[in-house]
C-alpha cells in the first residue's frame, strides 16, 4: 500500500486514525502495531514474518544488554546482534547482486534465487541498529514493553521510506502522547502537501524523465531537461513521502525529525548532504563516520573514512553496481571540497555556488537513476555533447514549451518562499487556508482516479 | 582549586548501566530465546527461498503447457518484432521466451513467459509494469471489463523465470506455468 493510493488516503488514514484517537490511552500503542502490520502486510504478507523476526530479535538484545554488565560481554553482544541485522539485510537485499557479481567475475554458477526485496528492510534495520547501539552506549534504556518496541520499529508512517527515525527520539511519545485536534490538523496540512509534491509535481515530471531517457539520442538541452527533471522528480517524490510520513506521525502525536531542508538551494555538495535525507545522513555520522574516528584522524585515515561511509551509503540505496559508484561520486566531491575546492567555493558568490552545487547534483542523479552501465554512459555523453543530436533540437522545445509551468512552479518549491507564504496564510486567514487545502487534496484525488503513471522511486530502498 | 575526579575505568564501562539484573540466570534464558529465533529464521529463509524458486527445465515443455492451456488456442503467438511493440522492450536479453496475444485491440488477454538473468528479467518486469499502466491508461475511462482484467493481471517471479498474463484464463495459465516449474 502506498500513501499515494486511493485506499490508504480514503480507507486505511482515516480508519486507523479514528482507532487511535478513539482507542483509551494504554492500548493506542497496540491499535498502532495492529495498523502498521496491516499496512505492510497488505503489499508484502510473506515478509511481516522477517519484520517480525527483526522486532522479537532486537527486542531481546535490548534487554540482554539491560541485564549485562561486563563490557566484554556487552560488547559480544552487541557484535552478535549487529551481525544478525546485518545477515538478514545482507541476503535478502544484497544476495542476488553479490552472486550475480561472482558468478561474472569468476566464472562461478552460484544459484541466484531472486527473491523479491523485502520493502523497507533498510529503514526498519537501521532503526533496529540505532536502538541496540545505544542501548549499548548507555544512552537509551532498554524497552521492557514488547508492543512499545515493536510499534517502534513497525511504526506504518516511517516503515517504508523512512525518515528514520532513532528510537531515542520518540521514546517518550511512545509512553506518553497527545495528539490534539490543533496536531491533528496540522498533520493532515502536511499530509496533504506531501501528497500533493508527490502526486501534481513529482509524477508529472516522472513523465518528462521518462520521456527523455527513453529517446535513443538526445540534444545537449534535452538531456540536461531530463536530467533536471528527474532531479525534481526524485525530490519531490521523496520529500513528498517524507511529509506525509511527518503529518501522520503528527497526527499520531508523534514528532518526526525533518528529513529535507531545502536541498537544492545548498552552496556545496557538504552543505547539500546537510539538507537531503537527513536521518539517513545523521545515521551514518553517528553509527559509522564517528566510530571510525570521524575528521579527528590525519588527511588519510578521514579520505578512507568518507570512502568507506559513502560506499556504503551508495550500497543502502540499492544492490546495484550503479549506487556504489553514485556513493564514491560524492566521496570524491566531498573530499575534494574538504582538501582542494572548499575555500574557492566559499568565496563565489551564492548563485554561481548554487549552480554548481546543481549541476554536479543532477550529474549525480543520472548515475543514480540508470543501473545500466552503458545506458549511464551514453546519457552522461549526452549531457557533454559526446553522440548527442546537436546542442538543443526540436525536441527539446517542444518538450520545454509543453512543461515550462510545471518546472517554473517545481523550481519555485525548492525554496522556502512558498511554504513560508502558506504558513502566514493558515496563520492569517485559516479559513482560506482551509478551502486552500481542500482544493489540492480534491486535486490530487483527481490525478489518483484517472492517472496511472504513480511509481514511488524510494519504496525499494 | 577545584580537585576534578576521573574515573580510571573505561569510557564504555563507565557508561554501561551498573544495575543489578536479573544476572546469569536471565541472560541464560535471553540466549535461548535468541537460538530460538535464529532457528526460526533459518526455517523462514529456506521456505521463502524455496517458495520462490523455480526447477531449471527445457523451455519447450513451458511452451507446449502454455500453449495448451484454455484460452491461448484463440491468441496468436509472437514474433520479436510483436513482443517488442507490445512491451517496448527487446525480449533479446533473455536466454529464452514466448508470447501470445490478440490481434484485436479490444482484447487485452497476453501471456507471456521468460527465462533469463535478474538483470534481464528486471529490465523485462519494469517494460511490463508499463505496459500495464499503457493499457489500464487506456481501458480505464470506457473498458470496465478489460480494467478489470487489467487490475487483475498476474506477475510472477521464480527462479530465473518471469511470468506476466492477462485474460479471463490468467489463473489457469499461471497454474500451466507453475506445474512446469515445481
Amino acid at each position: 500500500m502506498v500513501f499515494s493510493s486511493l485506499h490508504f488516503l480514503y480507507i486505511y488514514l482515516p480508519v486507523v486514525m479514528l482507532a487511535h484517537l478513539l482507542a483509551p490511552r494504554r492500548l493506542r500503542n497496540g491499535v498502532l502495531l495492529a495498523a502498521s502490520l496491516w499496512f505492510y502486510a497488505w503489499g508484502e504478507p510473506v515478509y511481516v514474518g522477517l519484520m517480525l523476526f527483526s522486532v522479537a530479535w532486537n527486542y531481546v538484545t535490548g534487554l540482554q544488554l539491560g541485564a549485562a554488565a561486563r563490557p566484554s560481554r556487552r560488547k559480544a553482544i552487541l557484535a552478535g546482534a549487529v551481525a544478525v541485522n546485518l545477515a538478514v539485510l545482507g541476503f535478502f537485499k544484497y544476495y542476488g547482486f553479490l552472486v550475480q557479481t561472482l558468478n561474472g567475475a569468476l566464472g562461478l554458477r552460484l544459484p541466484d534465487y531472486n527473491l523479491p526485496l523485502p520493502i523497507g528492510i533498510s529503514f526498519y534495520t537501521f532503526q533496529a541498529l540505532s536502538y541496540i547501539i545505544d542501548v549499548y552506549r548507555g544512552t537509551t534504556k532498554p524497552q521492557p514493553s514488547l508492543v512499545d518496541f515493536a510499534t517502534y520499529i513497525t511504526m506504518f508512517p516511517q516503515l517504508v521510506a523512512g525518515p528514520i527515525v532513532k528510537y531515542a527520539d520518540i521514546e517518550a511519545q511512545l509512553q506518553k502522547r497527545r495528539a490534539t485536534l490543533a496536531q491533528v490538523g496540522q498533520g493532515l496540512e502536511r499530509v496533504i502537501l506531501g501528497l500533493a509534491k508527490k502526486v501534481l509535481l513529482a509524477n508529472n515530471l516522472g513523465l518528462l524523465a521518462d520521456a527523455m531517457r527513453a529517446a535513443p539520442r538526445l540534444s545537449v538541452l534535452s538531456a540536461w531537461l531530463g536530467a533536471a527533471a528527474y532531479a525534481l522528480q526524485i525530490y519531490f517524490d521523496f520529500s513528498g513521502y517524507s511529509d506525509m510520513a511527518i503529518g501522520m506521525g503528527r497526527m499520531l502525536g508523534f514528532g518526526f525529525a525533518e528529513n529535507f531542508d531545502y536541498p537544492y538551494r545548498a552552496r556545496s555538495v557538504t552543505e547539500f548532504w546537510r539538507r537531503w535525507h537527513i536521518s539517513l545522513s545523521g545515521w551514518f555520522r553517528d553509527y559509522v563516520y564517528i566510530p571510525l574516528g570521524g575528521n579527528r584522524v590525519g588527511i588519510g585515515r578521514h579520505i578512507l573514512n568518507l570512502l568507506a561511509v559513502w560506499l556504503l551509503t551508495g550500497l543502502w540505496h540499492g544492490a546495484s553496481w550503479n549506487f556504489v559508484l553514485w556513493g564514491l561520486y560524492y566521496a570524491v566531491l566531498l573530499i575534494a571540497e574538504k582538501y582542494v575546492t572548499g575555500r574557492a567555493l566559499s568565496k563565489l558568490p551564492d548563485g554561481v555556488a548554487r549552480a554548481l552545487t546543481l549541476v554536479l547534483v543532477t550529474v549525480g542523479w543520472v548515475i543514480f537513476s540508470n543501473t545500466d552501465f552503458s545506458a549511464m554512459g551514453r546519457y552522461l555523453g549526452f549531457l557533454v555533447g559526446i553522440g548527442a543530436g546537436g546542442f538543443a533540437d526540436g525536441a527539446f522545445l517542444y518538450a520545454l514549451r509543453s512543461n515550462a509551468l510545471l518546472i517554473a512552479f517545481a523550481a519555485l518549491c525548492c525554496g522556502p518562499g512558498l511554504r513560508q507564504w502558506q504558513l502566514r496564510l493558515t496563520g492569517r486567514l485559516p479559513a482560506v487556508a482551509l478551502v486552500l487545502f481542500a482544493a489540492l487534496l480534491a486535486a490530487c484525488t483527481a490525478y489518483l482516479v484517472h492517472g496511472s503513471y504513480n511509481p514511488f522511486l524510494y519504496f525499494r530502498f | 582549586m577545584t580537585e576534578h575526579r576521573v574515573s580510571a575505568r573505561p569510557a564504555a564501562q563507565r557508561r554501561a548501566p551498573q544495575r543489578r539484573g536479573p544476572g546469569a540466570g536471565a541472560q541464560r534464558r535471553y540466549a535461548i530465546v535468541k537460538w530460538a529465533l535464529l532457528a526460526a529464521l533459518i526455517a523462514y529463509a529456506v521456505l521463502v527461498v524455496g517458495a520462490n524458486s523455480a526447477r531449471n527445465v527445457d523451455f519447450s515443455v513451458i511452451r507446449s503447457a502454455i500453449a495448451a492451456a484454455p484460452g491461448v488456442s484463440g491468441l496468436n503467438a509472437l514474433d520479436e518484432n510483436g513482443f517488442q511493440e507490445r512491451m517496448d522492450a527487446s525480449p533479446t536479453p533473455c536466454e529464452d521466451w514466448l508470447m501470445f496475444g490478440s490481434d484485436d485491440i479490444m482484447d487485452v488477454s497476453e501471456v507471456m513467459v521468460a527465462k533469463g538473468n535478474a538483470a534481464a528479467l528486471d529490465d523485462l518486469e519494469s517494460a511490463l509494469q508499463r505496459r500495464l499502466e499503457a493499457q489500464l491508461a487506456v481501458f480505464r475511462s470506457y473498458g470496465v471489463n478489460q480494467k478489470d482484467l487489467l487490475e487483475g493481471a498476474r506477475v510472477l517471479r521464480r527462479g530465473d523465470y518471469l511470468f506476466y498474463a492477462v485474460g479471463e484464463s490468467a489463473d489457469q495459465w499461471e497454474d500451466a506455468f507453475l506445474a512446469c516449474i515445481r
